[in-house]
């Protein structure tokens, strides 16, 4: 048997408790490596989806989990890299419709995971902009830290959730959609108009068009100090003109 | 506000803006602390650590209902 | 140098403990760590590195999957290599095992088969790990509940040999080959005595659990006897060795481990007063 044939034949093994035990010894013990990939991914979510975890249970989570992984073959392995997809999959899941606001706290749990865990990068210091005249904010872009992560619920109290999950209050579900930032482990309620100017600069719009953003949410948006408490942050790691040329 | 004006007041905005020590919005309590990314220590040396290692979980019929926080607002919950 | 660990236990670390760690600095020779939790940013990194300013620290790899087919993964050997840089341990060490099949992952230690076309495969990827580390690697034995027809080659030799053709150090896992003595019968002593004991960089002892007659290593129970006789005839071969304590599996407050881990200094520390005797 040549190498790459027995792990083939492992692999088929494990993927289908039925395939053929070609050249394995002890293959029902097999159930036993099935059983550990799947314990530790569900474990891992656990981890990672700790609000959702909590509001439903770690009976009805772990449960649920394991829907999700067998459906779904992991894409790493690192354990910490695996679950960007288990929101959508909550969203279709059947057994949790009776409780629709689920697959956004677990986007909200993904994102604080991601801000938590994101590289390390150097903060750019608001004195960066010291030599640009006004008009330059016009074309410049920001590239946000990989650490700040934005997330919006259309319908759902996130931020009344997390905090209630954090030691508060109980959260009344039908307060309506929220929109907050996470900042590591730090993370603040923010208002529909800063939600739309950061998600802007997120995805590469110019400052002045992501400032626009947030005045055509909100007229009043106080909006040079939202572009302040970027830099104060540390939240802004890059800073390009529009002729490409970057610092 | 025209978009010079914007701008002006943008840019003042930010150099006037002091670093913050915690470079972080700290408003609010933490999502959670350092014990929290150890997934990984789950697979070392081929077992799993969710109690039950290595023993199947329960086979694929729906029988659970949430047990979590959830139920302290089930009944507040309105139709969408 | 394949390793700079003390000669002396030391501890692994697990991230339920690291506050308590940071807050008291207990009395451990050398800490290890799963280096995939340390891949990103952030206070994990951050509590890393405060840990290792006060400590010698060893990166154990769960993830790189040494003998998948098919190429490693980039993205997690760069992470490794980063990680490698920031920490700049004392060991760097990964299992011989696979992980990954015809694009699909498994997230657990899966023993290699040691059949034709095994040493070459798993020498040119510990060759590449440590052209891209640019150190010397340690390579670990794994438990296996199950095994492969047609064998041609002991886990111990298998290891000697793959020392042999890329200078990587061994990293001697005594309650793998004793998990695998009760699962599989091999026989533990002789996979000590293949291994040559100028490359045994670092040892690991642990506990296993019994699950429906399968000897499980779960890393959730106490160190057996016989893996603390296999320690003693492994140290009295090889003399003085950096010896892990790991558990992963129920566990508890650090101070429990703590008390255990001290129980382990001590066995370690006379043995080795006693072997350096013997060989002076």
């Amino acid at each position: 048997m040549s190498y790459t044939t027995a792990i083939t034949a492992f692999a088929a093994l494990l993927d289908d408790e039925s395939a053929a035990p070609a050249g394995l010894l002890h293959a029902e013990r097999m159930r036993h490596y099935r059983a550990n990939c799947r314990i530790n991914r569900v474990a891992a979510l656990g981890n990672t989806f700790a609000t959702v975890e909590a509001l439903v249970g770690e009976v009805f989570f772990a449960a649920m989990a394991r829907f999700y992984v067998d459906a779904t073959p992991a894409t790493s392995a690192n354990l910490h890299a695996l679950g960007a997809d288990f929101p959508d999959f909550i969203a279709g899941f059947a057994p949790a419709s009776d409780l629709p606001y689920l697959a956004d706290v677990a986007r909200l749990d993904w994102a604080c995971w991601l801000a938590f865990l994101a590289d390390d990068a150097e903060a750019v210091p608001p004195a960066a902009l010291a030599g640009f005249a006004p008009e330059a904010l016009e074309s410049l872009k920001l590239t946000l830290h990989p650490a700040l992560q934005l997330v919006q619920s259309d319908h759902w109290p996130l931020a009344d959730l997390l905090a209630m999950h954090q030691g508060g209050a109980a959260a009344d579900i039908n307060a309506g959609g929220q929109a907050l930032l996470v900042l590591r482990a730090d993370w603040q309620q923010i208002p529909p108009a800063r939600f739309a100017m950061y998600l802007a600069l997120q995805q590469g719009a110019p400052v002045l068009a992501a400032l626009e953003a947030a005045l055509a949410v909100d007229d009043s948006a106080p909006v040079g100090e939202w572009l302040g408490w970027l830099f104060a942050s540390g939240a802004v790691t890059g800073i390009a003109e529009q002729n490409g040329e970057q610092s | 506000m025209n978009k010079t004006a914007l701008l002006t007041v943008a840019l003042a905005s930010v150099l006037a803006a002091g670093v913050s020590t915690t470079a972080a919005a700290a408003e609010k309590e933490k999502c959670f602390g350092v014990a929290k990314a150890g997934q990984n220590d789950c697979k070392a040396n081929g077992h799993a650590c969710a109690g039950q290692a290595s023993k199947d979980m329960d086979p694929k019929e729906w029988k659970y209902v949430p047990a979590g926080t959830c139920v302290e607002m089930k009944g507040t919950l309105k139709a969408m | 140098m394949l390793a700079t660990l003390p000669l002396y236990a030391g501890l692994g670390l697990r991230a339920p403990h690291v506050e308590a760690v940071l807050a008291s600095r207990p009395d451990v020779a050398w800490w290890e760590v799963h280096s995939e939790n340390y891949f990103g940013g952030g206070a994990p990194l951050a509590s890393l590195l405060a840990i290792r300013r006060d400590y010698p620290l060893s990166l154990h790899g769960v993830g790189l999957g040494l003998g998948r087919v098919g190429e490693l993964d980039a993205r997690h050997l760069a992470q490794l290599r980063d990680l490698v840089q920031r920490v700049e341990p004392a060991a760097v060490s990964e299992h011989l095992a696979w992980n990954q099949h015809a694009g699909r992952y498994y997230n657990d230690l899966l023993p290699v088969p040691r059949v034709d076309g095994v040493i070459a495969h798993l020498a040119g990827r510990i060759a590449q790990v440590q052209d891209v580390l640019q150190r010397p690697l340690l390579i670990e034995n794994v438990s296996a509940y199950v095994g492969f027809a047609g064998e041609v080659i002991g886990e111990g030799e298998l290891m000697a040999e793959l020392h042999r053709r890329t200078g990587c150090g061994l990293l001697v896992d005594l309650n793998n080959f004793h998990v695998n003595a009760l699962n599989l019968g091999v026989d533990p002593l002789a996979e000590i005595a293949a291994l040559p004991a100028a490359a045994v960089a670092e040892i690991h002892v642990a506990g296993f659990e019994w699950f429906d007659g399968t000897a499980v290593d779960t890393h959730g129970a106490a160190v057996s006897a016989e893996v603390l006789a296999l320690l003693d005839a492994a140290l009295c071969q090889w003399g003085p060795r950096p010896v892990l304590l790991e558990r992963d599996s129920n566990l508890g407050e650090f101070a429990e481990l703590y008390r255990e881990y001290l129980q382990l200094a001590l066995h370690v520390e006379r043995l080795e007063s006693n072997t350096l005797e013997v060989t002076a």
